[in-house]
């Protein structure tokens, strides 16, 4: 099979995020990258996939061309064989949807491409769906579960409320990855090692025949939760106390 | 100021890690040191016992009272200065916080007890507390610049690195062994070290400040699985030798932290990744002070000159992996825990260090453990807990005796009893053991002097008088 997978590099899951001044984007000094958490589960369904039924796995990405050291250590480390990077910024989401989609049309071939259900910094869930739309294919969101069979596929996922759909269908598709799929692996030495020589080509938007276009919807503004205003100390002794506990959970936080 | 004294706030505060159950008649919440000094007069007064409680995470009963008074640090937890050097903070902050908030700043502060997120700033100093890291970096006792100790008698006391230790303060003069250590008062010249490390029986610690280093950039992990012990004896020699010729160098990691092959078989319940052929495994970590390539082509040529099985070693180039890398080495307590609440039966858990030509006799006698037990640690340290999991009463006898056997073999070895869990309440005999009468007897004097009441942290360290 010729697998393809989509990963983006985002801030960690850990990092403490602030607002720049200019109050649409986050202050990245200091901040530590990796690959998005929903893309290391598409990375590691990719190789389970490939272990499973032979093949090649290439990564793609849209990003700057920082994004190598990640991909070295989080993509090729653990699996893929090559990486492309394209190093482009566009406005939005559609705009990475096109990159993608060209730089996986430009290579071809591919039965399957697997993305994160959505990534963990912005949480759009868009770009699955947008490279699925933009290449024609099938697409299944939120997938916990996948079999493949000759060119068929049956994939469960997650809806509300604890109700599981199995969607089948026919290949080439994109599956983008939820929780609970897999779990993913820890990079060995040998392979971190091998990793450094693996073919990871940083190409921009001419290089694969995309073009983002012009940006259909921008950030208006971004600012951080509201902070948690201070606790509220019950003064008396545990009767009243108790008392007024049970009035203020049920006449005020109406929990009661 | 009155103490609380509802039996049900109190309940939450009779118990430590040790699971020894203590009793109290009253607890006290200050904000300020001047709160601390005004309940701490007020006990002196009144002779009344005052136990400072912080997260509760001893293993000793450091913080279990025995009647008397709490004093909980809780609310003496202000960060107060984080500059390039130094920062400061109030006694109470959880050591975790007062971390982030420094390496936020691109600084660090780096010893790192297992239980950081849930201990204080001040319990750390008072136990002088260390860490996977202190192989690098040491135990807390040198991080320390001042501290603001309130004493017996209600008096507040600042120490910095060049307060003298008044002439008339009857300081123990014994030679302490020279492996990693956290038992019995120091014998020092200087004010600021009779305050670390003293349990909370000398003084109570309200505010610090501690020195501050360079945040290393990038960190590697390591999970490194060996098909002997031998090997992984091998590779611990091999790479603390080259840490300590160069502690930048290729091979210089800054934890080396040992796990057994029952710890293997728990990790092989829980995460899975554990190579077959593989009865020890070190986690190890390497700051990136050259480029990466350099300390991997380094750890590569060491990992297979000592055996190891180089192939299967797991490794972490970035701070989400190293956090995932942690999750494998927790499963170990999670598994032992889970164990020791099926078993219904306290574990028994061994703090024993040794000096480096005595690691591999001390595992030696591990081995000899009469019940099921598993054994891990900080290696580079020669410093490895064997923690013991009884399932009867008469197998709890067994491995008490067992603990008592050991640590005698540690101190005939030239080691220490208590390597970083200080003495507490549980370990007062251990300590007699390794320093003797004469040495109990200036202890006692030191106590007497500063604390001439037996008020503060009573019972732990040296027995008090009847």
């Amino acid at each position: 099979m010729k697998i393809g997978v989509c990963a983006k590099i985002t801030p960690d899951a850990d990092a403490r995020i602030k607002v720049a001044a200019d109050g649409q984007s986050i202050v990245l000094d200091g901040v530590k990258f990796g690959i998005s958490d929903y893309d290391e589960y598409a990375i590691e369904e990719a190789i389970r996939t490939k272990e499973k039924h032979g093949g090649e796995i290439v990564s793609f990405t849209v990003g700057d061309a920082s994004a190598d050291k990640q991909l070295r250590s989080g993509a090729l480390a653990l699996g893929v064989d090559r990486s492309v990077l394209v190093t482009e910024n566009p406005g939005d989401p559609l705009g990475i949807a096109k990159l993608l989609a060209a730089a996986i049309q430009k290579e071809g071939g591919f039965d399957v491409v697997f993305t994160g259900k959505s990534t963990i910094d912005q949480q759009n869930f868009q770009i699955g769906t947008m490279v699925a739309e933009l290449l024609g294919w099938a697409h299944v969101t939120q997938v916990t579960a996948l079999e493949f069979e000759g060119n068929q596929f049956k994939a469960t996922r997650n809806m509300d409320a604890g109700i599981r759909q199995v969607v089948a269908g026919t290949l080439p598709a994109v599956i983008s990855c939820e929780d609970g799929l897999n779990t993913v692996r820890y990079a060995k030495l040998p392979d971190i090692m091998k990793a450094k020589k693996k073919p990871l080509d940083s190409v921009g938007a001419g290089a694969i025949g995309g073009d983002a276009g012009a940006a259909r919807s921008s950030v208006g503004n971004l600012a951080p939760p509201p902070a948690r205003p201070a606790g509220r100390m019950i003064e008396g002794d545990a009767a009243t106390a108790a008392k007024e506990l049970v009035r203020l959970l049920r006449d005020e936080a109406k929990v009661l | 100021m009155r103490p609380i004294t509802e039996p049900d706030v109190l309940a939450g505060y009779l118990t430590d890690a040790s699971n020894i159950a203590g009793r109290a008649d009253g607890l006290f919440r200050p904000t300020t040191t001047e709160e601390v000094a005004e309940i701490v007069r007020e006990a002196n007064r009144t002779k009344t016992p005052l136990t400072v409680t912080a997260g509760r995470t001893s293993t000793t009963a450091a913080a279990v009272p025995m009647g008397g008074w709490l004093l909980s640090t809780e609310r003496l937890n202000a960060i107060e200065q984080i500059g390039h050097s130094t920062a400061t903070a109030q006694a109470g902050v959880f050591l975790g916080d007062f971390q982030d908030a420094i390496e936020a700043t691109g600084r660090f502060y780096p010893p790192d007890p297992t239980s950081r997120r849930d201990c204080t700033l001040g319990a750390s100093i008072a136990t002088n507390a260390s860490g996977a890291r202190s192989f690098k970096y040491g135990p807390t006792r040198p991080w320390v610049e001042s501290l603001e100790v309130v004493l017996a008698n209600g008096e507040i006391v600042h120490a910095d690195r060049n307060t003298p230790i008044p002439c008339h303060w009857p300081i123990p003069q014994w030679a302490e062994p020279e492996v990693k250590t956290a038992a019995g008062y120091v014998p020092t010249k200087r004010m600021l070290d009779v305050f670390i490390g003293q349990e909370g029986t000398l003084g109570i610690l309200t505010r610090a400040t501690v020195r501050l280093t360079d945040l290393p950039a990038e960190v590697l992990g390591f999970v490194v699985f060996f098909p002997t012990r031998q090997a992984a004896l091998a590779f611990v020699d091999r790479a603390r030798s080259a840490q300590r010729a160069d502690p930048e160098g290729a091979l210089s990691p800054r934890c080396l932290e040992y796990l057994d092959r029952h710890c293997l078989d728990l990790a092989r319940e829980r995460v899975g990744d554990v190579p077959d052929a593989a009865v020890a495994a070190l986690f190890c970590e390497q700051e990136v002070s050259l480029d990466e390539e350099t300390h991997l082509a380094a750890w590569w040529e060491a990992l297979e000159a000592c055996g190891a099985l180089a192939d299967d070693t797991l490794i972490t180039t970035d701070d989400a992996g190293r956090e995932n890398l942690h999750a494998f080495r927790h499963a170990i307590p999670a598994g032992i825990n889970e164990q020791v609440v099926r078993n219904g039966m306290p574990k028994v858990g061994t703090d024993l260090s040794v000096p480096d030509a005595a690691l591999s006799t001390i595992m030696e006698a591990y081995d000899h453990a009469p019940i099921r037990h598993v054994l891990f640690g900080h290696i580079g340290d020669n410093h490895l807990h064997l923690n013991l999991l009884p399932t009867t009463p008469d197998e709890l006898a067994r491995a008490k005796a067992f603990y008592d056997e050991l640590a005698a073999q540690a101190v005939a070895l030239g080691g220490s009893i208590s390597a970083e869990h200080g003495i507490g309440k549980t370990k007062r005999d251990h300590l007699r053991t390794m320093v003797g009468d004469g040495v109990i007897e200036q202890f006692r004097r030191l106590k007497s002097h500063l604390d001439p009441n037996w008020i503060l942290g009573r019972g732990n360290v040296i027995e008090p008088p009847l």
